[in-house]
């Protein structure tokens, strides 16, 4: 008895049938969704659940026995939170309660703005001065790169060069924090790509400088030559859906998400990688059982339990949220 | 025949080259307004705003406008600290008009070669009161200084600027300053068929360029401004008494019959000077005429704030409170009143033979 061992042949016009059979299954489908001119990736994303982080305000943090005037960025590092009072003058430092712990504030330090913390030093902005200070965590200055009629607006530090706004040409700069001599500027006045017209805050991830580029109303990524990447956000050419309105303070989560507050729409928007839009927060407070809007914010930051702070012009606090 | 044809193409080539390179647009937030309804939602909200006139945040339309103008690194104007950003004449110049906050050092400082330096910069010693710089004196039912009415409604920055007016201004009169067209009170002017009509002098008297910039290249809303003829009529919208334009105005008591106000003698205003390089410190920094030589209302006065001061002998009543430095309000204390230089050295630059009458020259 010829004994068959199970594999059965397909003969090629079951075969034929089968791809056929596939390939009607798929033009049905994208048939489906080019006639409902609906994106089948939109349709997936609404159905199937995303990580989209979600938070809760927690309290806020006010300048303590001198009220803020005119801060411009906040910073979380070593369980502190440190706020540029750029009036008055100094760095307040608050501990995660909220309770204020000390002021840096020298002579030197005449208008602290913008600040970037590389994990053993602080950089602080100064456009009065012209400088950019480079502190320890307790505010003694260990080192200045002198800037020549600049007004500096923000800085950030990556892979041993130190990048700073120029807000008097709209420019961003380059330098060599070894030398500190200036190796490469770009941007410039202006609104076409890659231009630059008021930017506020700049933050490098994965080798690309991010610059919120406020009055132009999006943000910039360059490449560490100063060409431009990419333009962000994502968004609808035809409805505006997705536009930022004057985007200042720059922030990532551990996911890669990018945070930035849009000062004229007052809330923080949480861009994916791709650019797109997630989800936006625009409640602070509680009081009498209103929920209060964010008015004017123009900072935001994140520590490493996710804590989320917004500092708001407005009624100039830090409004802290803790991940729900 | 080819040849001219060329050259005709090449040069409509290069015109459009060079015509598109001085047509730019300079990014320019006050005329950014999208034409739909995002464009008005950037500012206002349509049902319950923070603020009045709608505005979407507050708490006051003061901190509204400070989001962008209290820092030189957010916008070309910081009104709060008096400066300005101007690029064509080599960075940032001092605000003529002062500061809310503080104003650049006129009298110890040189103007012309001031450095962008924090100890340029004192205190304002007296402001044109704007919300909460200005305590509650100057609330909806103060009678305005020299002026036969009352606000309508707290003192603003938008009580004289008016937000909206920005936009297409490189091709059009628009003021780069954003200027109001119209103050709360018609002024009452001599038409040119003799009679008498209601009159507004607009923003478009107002000169601009002081400091480098033509009208297609540059950046119009970054140069310093100097005052047109009419500015004191402009002023005159709030300060309607203090526009008298009689040579006798100062000799003979002006009929303010209608009013409240009782009959003054009072300065004469808006006229030419016959011999203006008689006057002392003439510039636009200090006693600064009009572009035709007229005394105006900015001749002695700072229109946002003094770094000037007055001596404890020099006694005014405060025109309006501010806030210090340390945060508290003053409403009665001794007020340099928005003048231009300390003390009363405005008048002496004018009338010179009192200036020899001054105490201290009394030994």
């Amino acid at each position: 008895m010829n004994m068959q061992t199970g594999r059965k042949k397909i003969s090629k016009a079951i075969l034929l049938n089968l791809i056929l059979g596939t390939t009607l299954v798929l033009v049905c489908i994208f048939g489906y969704f080019y006639l409902r001119k609906t994106s089948p990736v939109d349709v997936f994303r609404a159905t199937v659940p995303v990580d989209i982080p979600e938070y809760e305000y927690v309290f806020a943090v006010y300048g303590g026995a001198k009220n803020f005037n005119n801060p411009y960025e906040v910073l979380v590092f070593n369980n502190l939170i440190y706020v540029s009072d750029t009036d008055n003058g100094r760095i307040a430092v608050y501990d995660k309660t909220g309770d204020h712990v000390r002021d840096i504030a020298s002579k030197e330090i005449q208008s602290p703005s913008g600040m970037f913390w590389d994990g053993t030093r602080l950089y602080v902005a100064d456009p009065i001065s012209g400088k950019v200070f480079m502190l320890n965590p307790e505010g003694q200055i260990l080192d200045t790169l002198e800037l020549d009629g600049i007004l500096v607006a923000d800085v950030a530090v990556d892979n041993g060069f130190l990048y700073l706004l120029n807000n008097k040409d709209q420019t961003v700069e380059k330098y060599e924090l070894a030398t500190k001599k200036k190796v490469k500027s770009f941007g410039g006045y202006g609104s076409d790509p890659g231009k630059l017209y008021y930017p506020y805050d700049l933050t490098v991830r994965d080798g690309q400088i991010y610059v919120a580029d406020s009055m132009n109303n999006r943000i910039n990524i360059y490449d560490p030559e100063g060409e431009l990447v990419r333009t962000l956000p994502k968004k609808n050419e035809e409805t505006g859906e997705g536009a930022l309105f004057v985007p200042r303070g720059l922030a990532f989560d551990k996911a890669g998400r990018l945070y930035t507050v849009e000062g004229m729409a007052h809330r923080v928007s949480i861009m994916n990688t791709e650019g797109e839009t997630v989800t936006r927060i625009t409640r602070s407070e509680t009081i009498e059982d209103q929920e209060q809007e964010i008015y004017l914010p123009t900072d935001v930051t994140l520590d490493d339990a996710g804590r989320m702070y917004v500092l708001e012009h407005a009624f100039k606090r830090v409004l802290v949220y803790k991940p729900r | 025949m080819k040849k001219l044809a060329l050259t005709l193409v090449m040069a409509v080539i290069m015109v459009a080259a060079v015509a598109s390179t001085a047509m730019a647009v300079e990014p320019y937030y006050h005329g950014d307004f999208a034409d739909n309804s995002l464009g008005c939602a950037k500012c206002h909200v349509t049902h319950a705003g923070q603020a009045a006139a709608l505005l979407i945040s507050g708490p006051t339309q003061t901190d509204f406008c400070y989001y962008c103008h209290n820092s030189l690194s957010k916008s070309p104007y910081d009104a709060k600290n008096g400066m300005i950003a101007t690029p064509a004449a080599g960075g940032f110049m001092p605000s003529v008009a002062g500061g809310f906050y503080k104003t650049f050092d006129f009298d110890n400082h040189n103007y012309a070669s001031h450095a962008y330096t924090l100890t340029d910069y004192v205190y304002s010693t007296s402001v044109h009161g704007v919300e909460t710089y200005d305590g509650d004196v100057w609330d909806e039912t103060s009678i305005i200084p020299g002026g036969t009415t009352t606000l309508t409604g707290d003192f603003r920055c938008g009580s004289c600027h008016d937000p909206h007016k920005g936009g297409n201004y490189a091709t059009s009169t628009i003021m780069p300053r954003l200027l109001r067209l119209d103050l709360p009170k018609l002024v009452q002017e001599a038409t040119d068929n003799g009679g008498v009509g209601e009159s507004v002098y607009d923003h478009r008297d107002w000169t601009f360029g002081s400091i480098g910039a033509s009208d297609t290249t540059g950046f119009k809303t970054q140069v310093v401004t100097g005052y047109g003829d009419n500015v004191g009529i402009w002023c005159a919208g709030c300060h309607d008494l203090f526009n008298q334009m009689d040579a006798d105005a100062g000799q003979v008591a002006v009929d303010d019959a209608g009013t409240s106000v009782a009959d003054k003698y009072m300065h004469r205003m808006n006229f030419t000077l016959d011999n203006p390089t008689d006057v002392t410190h003439q510039s636009l920094e200090k006693v600064a005429l009009s572009v035709n030589d007229k005394l105006v209302c900015l001749t002695c006065h700072r229109a946002h704030g003094t770094g000037s001061s007055t001596s404890d002998t020099v006694w005014t009543r405060a025109s309006a409170s501010y806030e210090l430095s340390d945060g508290s309000t003053d409403d009665e204390s001794d007020s340099s009143v928005l003048l231009r230089e300390t003390n009363r050295d405005v008048c002496y630059d004018c009338h010179g033979a009192a200036e020899f009458n001054k105490p201290s020259d009394q030994s």
